[in-house]
């Protein structure tokens, strides 16, 4: 990531580091090893909580012929949010929601009537789309370092106009309502959602100063309509018909639980260690780092962007080869039962040579308690257990036969000596 | 027209009782439970009904299948699950 210094009044980019940021590191070595670990926590926790993961799963089954996957801790939790909506609103009185078995049964008996009748399938994804969509408007707001004041909150029931308040914490006082709306198809000023509002405004149950919370397009779509409302967008089309699909699977499969179930939790870790992923560890992670304990950013500030950089240079095992893994000790370095190392790119420990001198990083790296090491790419390991496999195979079957050469031999010798 | 005259008048689809079975208002979740309109799957979702009143009048429904009568007799409420049994029995279940 480019960045703007003020002390030396230049542009950064990714691969170089600030003359004061060399000062600050060559005084104090030991930066470099608490900079990998607070990489690799904010890279473990992007990861752990994005599908990141997931394409590392793909790669590894394609090599080892396995069927692993991994669901990020934020689509989990999510997922839930929206199911326990899904109870407690539009199925509230029936409870078919109330447990996964009966949500499957439920779901079943729709797709069942659905075969001659589709638009009953049309009906239940409406339904999937706007709750899905009222979850993510209230998971945003949460997000917010504003909620630390204000509070948002879904209203029940149906409410007319608007679906959503958020409000001060403090004085109670309405900050502002909105409308959240949703579809599975591009918006435009004919959609549905964007009349409603029209009609909302018109019938006094909703205002021009309601936030529209919509899909990608909802903005265009509302001033293509003539409505001046403050607009939040969040999801394209295409997420929410993924979504859909991924939510439905989960009923299908009796996944649809209400809340955070153990069996969940430990779901996706594996037994034992295998080196799945290994982290970037750039100049430019270092110098957030750096930044963040000079007060430059905050703590949080940097652990989103440490995180996000880190995971974007996240490689999988099929890619290993060749680099130099660092691998932190303690059980911190594991995600879901694989390792996750470091590695420093070929440019990175050039700029690092320079720095300190030739290896010196890595002693720092190596006394901070990473595990030094060189790795194989998962490919070329799967390659030589097969190739290991078939001697070992090729062994056992020469013994065998010369096992049974011998024994024939014996059992002749006796004979001739009994006879 | 209300939804419930609608529902026992016969004015509704399929598509409409699947919504109905299923819909916060008692009454119309009981009218769609009812209704002769109301298909096996249908009546199958009723059966799955927190409210015993539902299940019960699913039960009744002379469109209700064999799976869902067996389900039944396992019901939580002693009621239902005895006309359930009672029921498996006469279809020879």
């Amino acid at each position: 990531m480019m960045w703007y210094c003020e002390k030396c009044r230049r542009m950064h980019d990714d691969h170089e580091m600030c003359p004061h940021i060399v000062q600050q590191v060559k005084k104090d070595p030991s930066i470099i090893s608490d900079a990998a670990n607070f990489a690799v926590v904010a890279g473990e926790y992007h990861l752990s909580t994005s599908n990141a993961l997931n394409s590392l799963f793909e790669n590894i089954n394609k090599v080892a012929g396995t069927n692993l996957s991994y669901e990020g801790t934020h689509q989990i939790s999510r997922d839930i949010q929206v199911f326990k909506r899904l109870n407690e609103e539009p199925f509230v009185r029936a409870g078919v929601f109330s447990t996964p078995q009966k949500a499957q049964a439920y779901l079943a008996n729709v797709k069942k009537i659905a075969e001659t009748k589709p638009k009953s399938m049309t009906a239940f994804d409406a339904k999937l789309t706007g709750y899905a969509q009222e979850i993510d408007w209230l998971r945003e707001m949460k997000g917010r370092i504003d909620s630390i004041i204000y509070k948002s909150e879904l209203l029940s029931g149906n409410a007319a106009g608007v679906d959503g308040t958020t409000y001060n914490r403090f004085t109670g006082k309405t900050i502002s309502r909105t409308t959240i709306k949703a579809s599975i198809n591009p918006m435009d000023k004919n959609s549905k959602g964007i009349l409603d509002v029209k009609e909302a405004i018109k019938k006094g149950t909703a205002s021009k100063k309601d936030i529209i919370f919509g899909p990608e397009g909802t903005e265009a779509a509302a001033r293509a309509a003539g409505l001046d409302n403050p607009v939040i967008e969040k999801n394209s089309y295409q997420e929410i018909k993924l979504s859909n699909e991924r939510l439905k699977s989960k009923i299908e499969a009796g996944k649809a639980h209400t809340t955070i179930t153990p069996d969940q939790l430990g779901a996706s870790m594996l037994n034992g260690a295998v080196i799945g992923a290994a982290i970037e560890l750039t100049m430019s992670s270092i110098t957030c780092f750096i930044k963040y304990r000079n007060g430059e950013i905050s703590r949080d500030e940097a652990f989103r962007e440490i995180g996000e950089e880190t995971a974007k240079g996240a490689i999988t095992g099929g890619a290993l080869s060749g680099i130099t893994l660092f691998l932190p000790a303690s059980a911190v370095g594991f995600v879901g039962g694989m390792a996750v190392g470091i590695y420093v790119s070929a440019v990175t420990k050039n700029l690092l040579d320079e720095v300190f001198g030739k290896g010196f990083y890595e002693q720092v790296l190596h006394t901070s308690g990473y595990i030094y090491g060189t790795s194989t790419a998962l490919a070329d390991a799967v390659q030589i257990i097969n190739a290991n496999q078939k001697q070992i195979s090729r062994n056992l079957h020469e013994v065998r036969t010369q096992n049974e050469t011998t024994s024939a031999n014996i059992d002749a010798l006796i004979a001739k000596l009994g006879g | 027209m209300s939804i419930i005259n609608k529902i026992n008048e016969g004015n509704v689809d399929e598509v409409d009782l699947l919504e109905f079975i299923t819909s916060n208002d008692f009454e119309i979740a009981l009218a769609a439970a009812d209704s002769p309109l109301s298909s096996s799957p249908i009546l199958a979702i009723a059966a799955l009904d927190s409210d015993k009143r539902i299940r019960m009048a699913a039960l009744n429904n002379k469109n209700i299948d064999d799976e869902t009568v067996i389900l039944l007799c396992n019901d939580s409420d002693i009621e239902v699950s005895s006309i359930a049994k009672i029921e498996a029995r006469r279809r020879n279940l």
